[in-house]
């Protein structure tokens, strides 16, 4: 196998990236909704497992969705969001809606199932929470539990190896917005992305690990500042939601509207986003969601560019001539990249290019 | 590198302070960023040049703190009994429109959210004739789930903290249906959310509450004995509550409320059985409200 050929990275980044097996982890759990129960009624967290603190109890309440807070109405809508909690941990709330309200008020019962998993449960699933919340469907199943014992068993979660489908252009480029919005300075609601999860999903696919830690985001809730993210991801616009964002450090960015990238700077990110688009096929795009699986760590200043920038020299090495292919030896060969997976790539960089340039020595040449 | 909210120097210069919790806000902020209180309210409070009284209306999730809410500033807007009300800016008339418009289509209105930047506020200035005098008033409506929430975990809701601490008058609504079928459980809430209040006012052993608190008993239709006697209706069936306010509150008074006239009931295809207000016979609502005028 040729192991400077594209494609061929890719077969090489993936053999090397893929767990050898699916990981089983117990993380705690919780469900927020409103049942009647001999308890009291109305929306509260109405079952947990004992592993939940009483001060991520009054995190959970606060930022959990009520009543009326999944955009869409339709009785098969899901919702998702993921913050980091106060305690360390980190939260992942499934969404539903669950039939009538029961106090026939009108509106569909929204029904949150929560995940909370420490620093290290959460890295088995590269901090991505759709990733979770398919694992947490595996468990669970589709049908939301109304009646749960109000004392739970922590929840077993098998972490698969990643799947992917294939977006499409349009829906890269919108997730490309959200991605920018994930690691911005201010809240940024994004409205009108289309289909909303899938776009919030790759958004977090690109994004490098070590990006995705501290990530808040929700998908197809309504806007509450009370929730505290960093990124509303909205099907749609309207003046409810520039009431309520108005005189807050909240921008709103719509991924269709040709002219956002004169309204944001420039993102730590973009180079990274540049060599996604440019490896949009699915091979290279799986190769590059496991890649961003393991940029974890500190990042420098450049750090990501530099990535991006090794991604593209050994994508040059197919074609490169002998001449270039000496250069890329000479240029980087002294370097010592502090963080692990430049390192890594650099090292693939300069034996793929000895390789290739001793292939092209040993390679007859043609006569006319 | 990512912040969910901006520091207070980067976007609060020289914007209104917020009224309940006290927080500086960008001059163009409709609601404030850290209790989203409405700022409406700052604008209009200035305008008056009046400090405001602020009356809260507490009570657990669907005791009718919406209903008693929207009937009462429709009530006063209407100049019922001794008042004249005048609302302060458009929003404070969102709450009673919402709930006139679906009684009259025989629905009860939506659920509060939980999140408090979509509840109701409504500021009202109230002439009560007998003395002439003018008062302001603010009366949020705050989810039932909201509440339970802060007093399960005290400033978990900032606003809901600030509200009841600066509040010159309090309204308990309390479920007397469900106490007169026997369920402890609007005994236990109005116990924990009494509790609540006592802890946080900080009164000592021998010092007592003084705000004036009007216990509203709710739902009175299923149970009339409510209007013959509240006051023995609680020490009846809400022992615990009759309890404390005897222990550590100075200023209380019972009341029985009623908005519904007849129930009907409603079977749907999926086997759910929705309550039908049939028609609304107020009963009960501007009472408490009145005695609270009299107290501040």
């Amino acid at each position: 196998m040729n192991a400077s050929c594209p494609a061929a990275f890719a077969d090489v980044w993936l053999a090397d990236a893929m767990p050898p097996h699916p990981v089983c982890i117990a993380v705690e759990q919780a469900i927020f909704t409103s049942i009647r129960s001999p308890m009291g009624e109305g929306y509260r967290l109405v079952a947990m497992s004992p592993g939940i603190t009483a001060e991520e109890r009054a995190e959970l309440t606060r930022r959990s969705p009520s009543h009326d807070s999944i955009c869409d109405v339709d009785p098969s809508a899901v919702a998702l969001a993921g913050y980091p909690l106060a305690s360390g941990r980190h939260c992942v709330a499934w969404s539903r809606h669950a039939g009538r309200e029961h106090t026939a008020r009108g509106g569909l019962r929204v029904h949150t199932h929560l995940v909370v998993l420490d620093t290290h449960g959460f890295a088995t699933f590269a901090c991505d929470p759709f990733r979770v919340q398919a694992a947490m469907f595996a468990a669970l199943g589709c049908e939301p539990e109304l009646k749960p014992s109000a004392c739970l068993e922590s929840l077993a979660l098998q972490a698969d190896p990643l799947q992917l489908d294939s977006p499409d252009d349009d829906l890269l480029q919108q997730s490309f917005v959200v991605a920018r919005g994930m690691i911005a300075d201010h809240a940024t609601l994004v409205v009108g992305a289309c289909p909303l999860l899938p776009v919030v999903r790759w958004a977090f696919r690109l994004l490098p690990l070590a990006c995705r830690r501290e990530v808040s985001f929700s998908a197809n809730l309504h806007y509450a500042a009370a929730r505290q993210l960093q990124i509303v991801c909205l099907p749609t616009d309207g003046p409810e939601l520039r009431r309520a964002a108005q005189g807050r450090d909240v921008r709103i960015l719509n991924p269709h509207q040709p002219d956002n990238s004169t309204h944001e700077s420039s993102s730590p990110i973009d180079a990274w986003l540049e060599l996604a688009w440019s490896w949009r096929d699915p091979q290279r795009l799986l190769a590059l969601s496991q890649l961003t699986c393991e940029i974890d760590g500190p990042l420098e200043d450049g750090t990501l560019d530099r990535i991006a920038h090794l991604c593209r020299e050994i994508d040059r090495l197919t074609d490169a001539s002998q001449s270039e292919l000496e250069a890329i030896v000479t240029t980087h060969a002294d370097r010592r990249p502090p963080h692990p997976i430049e390192a890594k790539l650099l090292r693939h960089l300069l034996s793929a290019a000895v390789r290739q340039a001793a292939s092209l020595q040993r390679a007859p040449v043609s006569v006319a | 590198m990512n912040t969910a909210n901006a520091s207070a120097s980067g976007i609060a210069q020289g914007g209104p302070q917020c009224l309940i919790c006290g927080t500086p806000n960008a001059v163009a902020a409709l609601q404030c960023r850290e209790c989203s209180a409405s700022l409406a309210l700052v604008h209009d409070v200035k305008a008056q040049g009046r400090e405001p009284r602020i009356i809260s209306i507490v009570g657990e999730s669907n005791v009718g703190k919406t209903v008693y809410l929207g009937f009462l500033l429709d009530m006063l807007s209407q100049r019922a009994g001794d008042f004249e009300a005048v609302p302060k800016g458009a929003y404070s008339v969102d709450v009673q429109q919402a709930v006139i418009s679906h009684m009259a289509r025989r629905q009860f209105p939506p659920k509060t959210p939980m999140e408090a930047d979509r509840w109701y506020w409504a500021y009202y200035q109230v002439l009560q004739r007998a003395t002439g005098k003018w008062v302001d008033l603010i009366m949020p409506d705050m989810a039932g789930e909201s509440l339970a929430a802060e007093v399960a975990n005290p400033k978990s809701y900032q606003v809901i903290h600030g509200l009841l601490s600066k509040s010159a008058g309090i309204l308990l609504l309390v479920d007397a249906a469900q106490a007169a079928n026997g369920s402890a459980h609007p005994d236990f809430f109005a116990l924990k959310m009494l509790s609540y209040i006592d802890a946080m006012q900080g009164a000592k052993r021998d010092e007592k509450i003084n705000t004036p608190t009007a216990v509203v008993l709710c739902k009175a239709d299923y149970c009339a004995e409510c209007f013959d006697d509240s006051q023995r209706f609680v020490q009846a069936n809400l022992n615990r509550l009759w309890n404390l306010t005897r222990s550590r509150f100075a200023n209380v008074e019972f009341f029985a409320s009623s908005v519904v006239g007849s129930l009907g009931y409603a079977g749907q295809a999926d086997g759910y059985v929705a309550p039908i207000p049939l028609h609304t016979a107020l009963r009960g609502v501007l009472e408490p409200f009145q005695w609270i005028m009299e107290q501040v």
